[in-house]
């Protein structure tokens, strides 16, 4: 109902020297129109790829995406082609996003050049000027280069590229790892805003937990290509089920010397999922884990209205 | 006073001296260090904070980087009159450094044997097979099992080559360990391990540290003193209560506290801090962080303000404090 | 929402300036660089020299003098005779209209084909990757010389034929280059920007890769351009480039040789020349790999 994009078990598998690499395994999820899922997980969870398998930048190798109802896995170049006006990605780094040889301007009306919108030079000179304007750019800045701006200024014209072609849905791509946290919090506000006057829809992935609870209405955490699990993002801070979520949330260092919670402490460190075998992949570190973890992949359930959780212990977790 | 504040520096001053013109790094920054302290220098991007590191293990690339005045006071000496061989002789050995990305701090061509027991080697007067004995243990001390003494540093994840970067820090047992954003590059979970570990070693080794870094988060849980920068100098500087909790702050620390999303509160918008970090080329004549500044007043734009003792220990360096002896 | 801080420096180009095309903007940075500008300067005047050779020559180049064989430069030749006697500097100048037009057409060629197959390469991968650079491989295996003299055998002597074979000889060069250039780029956050605005391929090889990887293959072709006139020498030396009395550089060279000893000027000159050539395109082509690079403003 309303969903903008339906996954159903999306997989991404990537052919490596030392054998098949599960990226993505077996994810499903929908976004409604006009809301944020957050994607969370550490490095190698697959989050990265997964967004790229959504846009159609890469190809899936299993499951289906819906995007507006229509199927769209493994499109053809032209309906990819077509399916950029509605679907864009803003970039992690700032400074490897934008081609160094080209002007902001140059930049931002590059999607218009493309899709023949705007033919004229002056409509698109005065288009890409509006566009800097919605995103909190400087007009005087249209015919700098890159380099010559700061990453916050960089960051905005990623946005304003993204929203050059007035799409419909942006995977942000780890959009303000890269900057400080005083630039981190005008770039956040600013995809707040387009989002309300836009009603544009976003995937949102970050590895930052913070972030992630400030800007989204629905969280997945992911650990080695597979969801654990997938709620509201109050219910994810209130209400966890999953070991790994708990152990993630506690790990983050809070910026305050009142409440230093209790720490869980995992044990060892991330692996890559290269040929991984049946069973719950995050066994190993796990607090709670049982002989049943390490045979028995975990089935996703719904363990209460509109939570979604991976786990086979969910019960000795949350005692 | 050396003999309780065993780092010393006072009003350091670094610039880099380039073709389009000077950099004004570090502008006369001073903070203490006792034994077994450890100091959180917090700033963002461009605020100095590396360059003090170098500083103070005389490493600042030169040309086109100069230090123009200040001292620092290392165990009742100034570093900054040493001969390049005394200090070569201090680096590794009394000060040693980790650096913030471990993927790149190990050679890789070389095992993690070489690599710990060569800094032990150059410092220490032990035999091959002692030096190796002591990498085992300094292996075994950050949580490795020695087995994997011998291994290269590709072979490990990137948490755990941090470790190994932490065992040859210190491998020599320095008594300063400046630690320069040692968990930026790891994950959470990871970073928690880390944290963990830095924590306990410098319990049992009394190590003091200066600990880099732009998370708040990573500094309520390591210091004890705080210095918060701003365009290379030190705008806040104090215990870790008086800035995290205390009554009076520079309003660029409260812009950077409340600029972070707020886990345990919901929060609609976030609060910036207005515009950017000036251009340390052409800072501003009076206070630097005045044009961002929401409570700026007409002398800010032209008086550079002084450094303010709010309460002991706790000096703030802005016009809104210290009126009254100014 | 965001206030407009004045930043000065870095940051703050001048307020509204007009939009330059791309030629100005480059050229504006070119001009900047003195060292190119007179690389530009002398290739001009040799070039100009060159044309006007009929003109400017004192003597025609096949114009033989036995009473003043071996004269040393004098007022009357400017640079000396050789060994028959005819005047080093007519000859140089005429010797040049062969020696440039190889060198820099020559070198076009390479660039061209081998920028070309470096580019597909490099892009595509995979299957197209690997044909084209065991193709190229195949060109490696062969001295370069050897190879420029069977295609030279093969298409028969001659001024054009000679340019092609050298320029073709050079083709592996710069399409190991380029690839290996491209190989880097394409894996930059900015060339999957551009596939998620749907550029297509030709548009992202055109626009975003083949730009931020030339330079190293500018300063490669502005050396290749002496590589070229020497190599297009040991063509006509073997009897397949250009067929004397027609005067060349590097054929100059090579006659030379033989008399080094008591008449160095025979060499020296054809040798200053080919490295006045040389000197002024790596002038220019270190000029222009900074020029197209914005980053390397003021």
């Amino acid at each position: 109902m309303g969903s903008l994009l339906e996954v159903k078990h999306l997989k991404k598998y990537f052919k490596t020297a030392s054998g098949m690499l599960h990226a993505v395994d077996d994810v499903t999820f929908s976004i409604p129109e006009g809301e944020t899922l957050g994607v969370v997980g550490e490095s190698g969870c697959g989050k990265s790829t997964l967004g790229r398998v959504v846009l159609g930048l890469l190809d899936s190798t299993g499951g289906e995406i819906f995007f507006e109802g229509e199927n769209i896995t493994n499109v053809s170049q032209e309906q990819f082609h077509a399916l950029r006006r509605k679907m864009q990605i803003i970039f992690q780094d700032p400074y490897s996003s934008l081609n160094p040889r080209m002007s902001v301007g140059d930049i931002i009306g590059e999607p218009l050049q493309i899709f023949g919108l705007c033919p004229e030079k002056e409509a698109r000179e005065e288009r890409v000027k509006e566009l800097m304007r919605v995103v909190g750019l400087d007009q005087r800045f249209i015919n700098s280069y890159p380099h010559e701006l700061d990453g916050g200024r960089r960051q905005r014209i990623g946005i304003a590229r993204a929203l050059s072609l007035d799409p419909k849905f942006i995977v942000c791509d780890e959009p303000v790892s890269a900057l400080d946290v005083s630039i981190q919090a005008q770039i956040l506000n600013l995809m707040q805003d387009l989002q309300e006057e836009h009603g544009l829809t976003y995937m949102f992935i970050t590895h930052n937990l913070s972030v992630v609870k400030h800007i989204s209405d629905n969280i997945m955490v992911m650990y080695l290509g597979q969801m654990v699990e997938l709620c509201s993002a109050k219910e994810l801070f209130s209400n966890n089920l999953h070991p790994y979520t708990k152990a993630l949330l506690s790990a983050i260092p809070r910026p305050s010397i009142r409440q230093q919670q209790q720490r869980i402490l995992l044990k060892g460190e991330l692996s890559s999922p290269i040929d991984p075998k049946p069973g719950c992949r995050f066994a190993v570190r796990c607090n709670y884990a049982t002989p049943a973890c390490f045979e028995q992949d975990p089935q996703l359930r719904e363990y209460c209205p509109g939570h979604f959780v991976a786990c086979h212990n969910v019960e000795a977790a949350n005692q | 006073m050396s003999e309780k504040n065993f780092l010393e520096v006072k009003d350091l001053t670094i610039h880099y001296e380039t073709d389009g013109g000077v950099v004004e790094a570090v502008n006369g920054v001073s903070f203490s260090l006792a034994q077994g302290e450890t100091l959180g220098l917090v700033g963002e991007t461009g605020a100095g904070k590396t360059t003090i590191a170098l500083g103070i293990m005389n490493l600042v690339p030169n040309p086109p980087g100069k230090i123009k005045a200040g001292e620092i006071v290392f165990e009742g000496e100034d570093l900054l009159k040493k001969k390049p061989k005394e200090m070569r002789r201090i680096r590794g050995d009394k000060i040693s450094m980790i650096f913030q990305d471990p993927m790149t701090a190990l050679n890789p061509v070389k095992t993690v044997a070489d690599q710990i027991s060569e800094v032990i080697r150059l410092h220490q007067k032990l035999s091959r097979a002692d030096a190796l004995r002591k990498a085992c243990e300094m292996l075994e001390l950050v949580g490795i099992s020695a087995e994997r003494i011998n291994d290269y540093p590709h072979q490990f994840s990137g948490g755990m080559k941090q470790r190994v970067v932490i065992a040859i820090a210190l491998a020599c047992n320095p008594s300063l360990l400046i630690a320069d954003e040692p968990t930026t590059a790891l994950d959470v979970t990871i970073q928690a391990q880390v944290i963990e570990m830095m924590g306990r070693l410098k319990e049992e080794l009394k190590t003091s540290m200066i600990l880099i870094t732009h998370d708040l988060g990573v500094v309520a849980e390591m210091c004890d003193k705080v210095a918060i920068m701003y365009a290379g100098e030190v705008v806040e500087y104090g215990a870790l209560e008086d800035i995290y909790e205390g009554e009076h702050h520079h309003p660029y620390t409260v812009g950077l506290f409340g600029a972070i999303p707020d886990l345990d509160k919901d929060t609609d918008r976030l609060t910036p801090i207005d515009g950017l970090m000036p251009d340390p080329m052409a800072l501003p004549q009076g206070c630097n962080f005045c044009p961002r500044c929401p409570h700026r007043r007409p002398e800010c734009e032209t008086l550079p303000p002084k450094p303010h003792e709010v309460s002991p220990g706790h000096t703030i360096r802005c016009h809104l404090f210290g009126k009254e002896e100014a | 929402m965001k206030t407009a801080v004045k930043t000065g420096g870095a940051a703050a180009p001048a307020p509204a300036a007009k939009k330059k095309s791309q030629f100005q903007e480059v050229w504006g940075r070119f001009k900047k660089n003195h060292l190119a500008l007179f690389g530009m300067l002398l290739i001009l005047l040799m070039i100009l020299m060159v044309i006007f050779s009929p003109i400017i020559a004192p003597y025609g180049f096949d114009e033989q003098n036995y009473y003043e064989i071996f004269a040393s430069p004098s007022l009357q030749h400017l640079c000396g005779t050789d060994n028959l006697g005819r005047d080093v500097f007519s000859r140089l100048l005429y010797g040049g209209r062969v020696s440039l037009t190889i060198g820099i057409i020559s070198v076009g060629i390479g660039l061209l084909c081998g920028g070309l197959i470096g580019a597909l390469a490099g892009y595509y991968g995979g299957k197209l990757d690997n044909t084209l650079m065991r193709f190229i491989d195949i060109l490696m295996a062969i001295p370069s010389v050897i190879l420029a003299i069977s295609i030279c055998a093969a298409l028969g002597p001659g001024l054009v034929n000679t340019m092609i074979a050298v320029g073709v000889a050079s083709i592996p060069n710069y399409a190991r280059i380029l690839r290996s250039s491209i190989l880097s780029i394409k894996q930059q956050e900015y060339v999957e920007a551009a596939r998620a605005i749907g550029a297509s391929n030709s548009r992202i090889i055109s626009k975003h890769i083949v730009p931020n990887s030339l330079s190293g293959l500018i300063v490669q072709a502005s050396m290749g351009v002496g590589r070229a006139i020497i190599s297009a020498a040991s063509m006509s030396f073997i009897g397949l480039g250009i067929a004397p009395p027609n005067p060349e550089w590097g054929a100059m060279l090579s006659a030379g040789r033989t008399y080094f000893r008591d008449y160095p000027h025979m060499v020296l000159f054809p040798g200053i020349a080919i490295f006045l050539a040389v000197l002024s395109m790596n002038l220019i082509g270190d000029g222009l790999r900074d020029a197209l690079d914005p980053r390397l403003k003021r």
